[in-house]
């Protein structure tokens, strides 16, 4: 009888303790692995990155359609081959079923044909870089974050349109990034009837801008700025300084006001103008959802967009694994249904991507305020729904070589 | 007119931060023949105390002065501890002050975190005078004063001091110093102290300038290197007209020629390198 009783307790025990787990308990978990700079300069973005993305699969408790989801970590480094060791490793030691992550354009290049050989899905969160989506497009890679030559395309815009700039000064970064915002910048401004009059490419290490400030040109209406990092910091400085900024409007692109830059920028950079696809400052329900949450995870005031549209982008990854039923095995369905996934609403607002793996999103137009004691970029305009090829036909585009230096070259220097 | 006082303005300014990041250098390679690869830590770690010190005490001058001596003291440990026990052998120590190097990198990222910083000076640092039309912003004013004090107080130290002369026997001939009586190793330290309270200076002023950030470390080691074997190792006047022509030059260069500016920069040390091996004042 006593025997019955504790056979019968430990049956009860059983089922309460495994009926629930019994589901997940089918199928190995969901791998996912994730290429952040942990080490070294950019390892502040690497952790931001990490946080957003952590934040929100910490939300859905680290399980989608009833599977477990691994997230395994590991560092970019500094040198697109140690990315490469590191997602080698990924593929063939942990078997990932999906690939994030990737700040730095030179790793996000040297990985993408790692994967596509591996036929393992990459979703790049950061790294920005035109030709990884476009002429250098490969089939299992696709990016939620965002490019230069698609932010240079709306600045041109804004600047013509709303701004009514017609002649322009550009300070930009002397390597990818810079040549493909200014790229985009000029052709869509100067197709409207603008003209840059004056391009000032600066070395990544630049310490003192003060000569680069004295010799802009005066007669430019307003100013492009496409420089990021620490090196934002000085270049504003510099123009505030100058008298530049009392005199004209500055246009940046948006990292050079990033949120985690405002407490060192501080008045000197009030009134900047930038364009990014998200702020802070984004006054939807998702948003102030994400940066109350975030903020508890980081303690600070200032969350950069690193860490927003990398819990988009797990947001994003997490809809195409539960549309397909957890079955991330079968790889051609999960990735054609990952590609095809949308999001109606993210922090930074809805999320889906083109037939070349890049996401179609709104941009801001944001300007540097300061509110009580805080910096933040108030949103003062929004352009919904961008294609990296702005108006034009992607076809078309394409054919044209990718925006570099010289590239368009600058008529009216 | 405006344009190339306005230049020559900045290029000084700039020199004078050169200066101060290069001198220590130089110091340290003429007395010890060390080529200290963590001069720009104990830069980093400067604007980093810096910038926390300017937070805690709200006065710009205290917190320039406590960082500056809180380097010091930690090179002085540094040298004592570390560098001693391999005295003599160049690449040994070289590889030393790497890993030094290395470690207070990822050290002050766990200290003070990725997110850079920009060091608040006195209200008037963001200011500027104006005098016959032309507009000189105050905090490089203070730049090329403070180089310009300390490269005063550092001549007349070395040229008119006992202490000096010390210096200057040691950095001629270490072996026939020691046999006179006069204690080297403890010479050394205090060099090598010094040193590092310059480049700990340096980096609170730089701060001020350029804001502080992980990575700026071995951003502006070069430019200590040029400095120093452009002007000479151990020669404080080479370190002063070097860190003047470079400056000018980075200057002029960026203006007028943006697109090479690192050329403008570093061709000079070439130069110099295939016509006086030994810097523009150095000896043999």
């Amino acid at each position: 009888m006593k025997k019955h009783l504790v056979l019968a307790l430990v049956a009860l025990f059983a089922a309460a303790v495994l009926a629930p787990a019994a589901p997940a308990a089918d199928k190995p978990p969901i791998k996912i692995g994730f290429i952040v700079p942990k080490t070294g300069n950019f390892a502040q973005f690497g952790i931001d990155m990490l946080n957003g993305f952590k934040l929100y699969l910490s939300e859905i408790d680290y399980t989608i359609a009833g599977r477990k989801i691994e997230l395994i970590e590991e560092d970019e480094g500094a040198t697109p081959a140690n990315a490469v060791t590191k997602a080698r490793k990924l593929i063939q030691h942990d078997k990932v079923h999906l690939m994030g992550g990737l700040l730095m354009a030179a790793a996000a290049y040297a990985v993408a044909p790692v994967v596509q050989e591996a036929e393992v899905p990459l979703v790049i969160t950061v790294a920005a870089s035109d030709d990884l989506t476009q002429r250098k497009a490969s089939k299992y890679l696709a990016r939620v974050s965002l490019t230069g030559g698609e932010h240079g395309h709306v600045a041109g815009d804004y600047a013509y349109r709303k701004l009514g700039w017609r002649k322009v000064a550009v300070v930009a970064m002397d390597y990818g990034w810079g040549h493909e915002v200014t790229g985009g910048f000029q052709r869509v401004f100067e197709e409207l009837g603008g003209q840059v009059i004056q391009k000032i490419w600066t070395p990544v290490i630049t310490t003192d801008f003060g000569p680069y400030v004295a010799s802009l040109k005066p007669e430019a209406d307003g100013i492009l700025d496409v420089v990021t990092g620490a090196a934002s910091i000085r270049l504003i400085g510099e123009l505030r300084k100058a008298g530049v900024l009392d005199k004209k409007k500055v246009l940046a692109a948006g990292t050079a006001t990033d949120e985690t830059l405002l407490p060192a920028l501080g008045d000197t950079a009030l009134g900047v103008l930038t364009f990014l696809p998200w702020s802070q400052a984004l006054d939807t329900p998702e948003n102030k959802r994400f940066v109350q949450r975030i903020k508890q995870v980081t303690k600070k005031d200032y969350v950069g967009f690193s860490g927003a549209i990398n819990y988009g982008a797990a947001m994003w990854i997490a809809e195409a694994i539960r549309q397909v039923g957890g079955d991330v095995e079968n790889k051609e369905k999960f990735f054609k249904t990952l590609r095809a996934t949308e999001i109606k609403s993210s922090p930074r607002g809805p999320i889906k991507v083109d037939k070349y793996g890049h996401i179609i999103q709104n941009i801001y137009i944001r300007r540097v305020d300061k509110v009580g004691s805080l910096y933040q970029n108030t949103v003062i305009d929004t352009y919904p729904a961008v294609s990296q090829f702005w108006k034009y036909n992607p076809e078309e585009y394409l054919k044209q070589p990718i925006y570099s230096r010289d590239n368009p070259p600058c008529k009216h220097c | 007119m405006e344009f190339w006082v306005n230049q020559a303005f900045n290029g000084v300014s700039y020199a004078a931060l050169l200066f101060l990041l290069g001198g220590g250098l130089t110091l340290i390679f003429g007395v010890m023949k060390v080529v200290n690869i963590a001069h720009g830590s104990f830069y980093l770690v400067g604007g980093y105390l810096g910038v926390a010190l300017v937070a805690a005490t709200g006065n710009f001058y205290v917190a320039l002065l406590a960082s500056a001596l809180v380097v010091a003291l930690g090179g002085a440990v540094l040298e004592r501890v570390f560098l001693r026990a391999v005295e003599g052998d160049d690449l040994r120590q070289m590889l030393l002050t790497m890993g030094i190097a290395l470690f207070v990198q990822d050290a002050c990222l766990l200290v003070w975190g990725g997110d850079p910083f920009n060091l608040r000076g006195p209200a008037y640092f963001s200011q500027s005078v104006k005098v016959a039309g032309f507009t000189f912003p105050i905090l490089r004013l203070f730049m090329i004063g403070s180089a310009g004090v300390l490269f005063a107080v550092l001549w007349w130290f070395q040229e008119r001091t006992r202490a000096g002369a010390m210096v200057r026997a040691a950095v001629d001939n270490a072996e026939m110093t020691e046999a006179l009586g006069i204690n080297v190793p403890i010479l050394r330290m205090a060099v090598f102290a010094l040193g590092a309270l310059l480049a700990g200076f340096a980096g609170v002023v730089g701060s001020a300038f350029m804001g502080i950030y992980p990575g700026l470390d071995f951003e502006i080691l070069p430019y200590a290197f040029v400095v120093v074997i452009v002007g000479g190792m151990g020669s404080l006047g080479g370190a002063l007209a070097a860190a003047l022509v470079l400056g000018l030059l980075d200057n002029f260069g960026k203006a007028l020629f943006p697109e090479i500016s690192y050329f403008t920069l570093f061709a000079p040390m070439g130069i110099v390198l295939a016509f006086r091996p030994t810097g523009l004042f150095g000896r043999a």
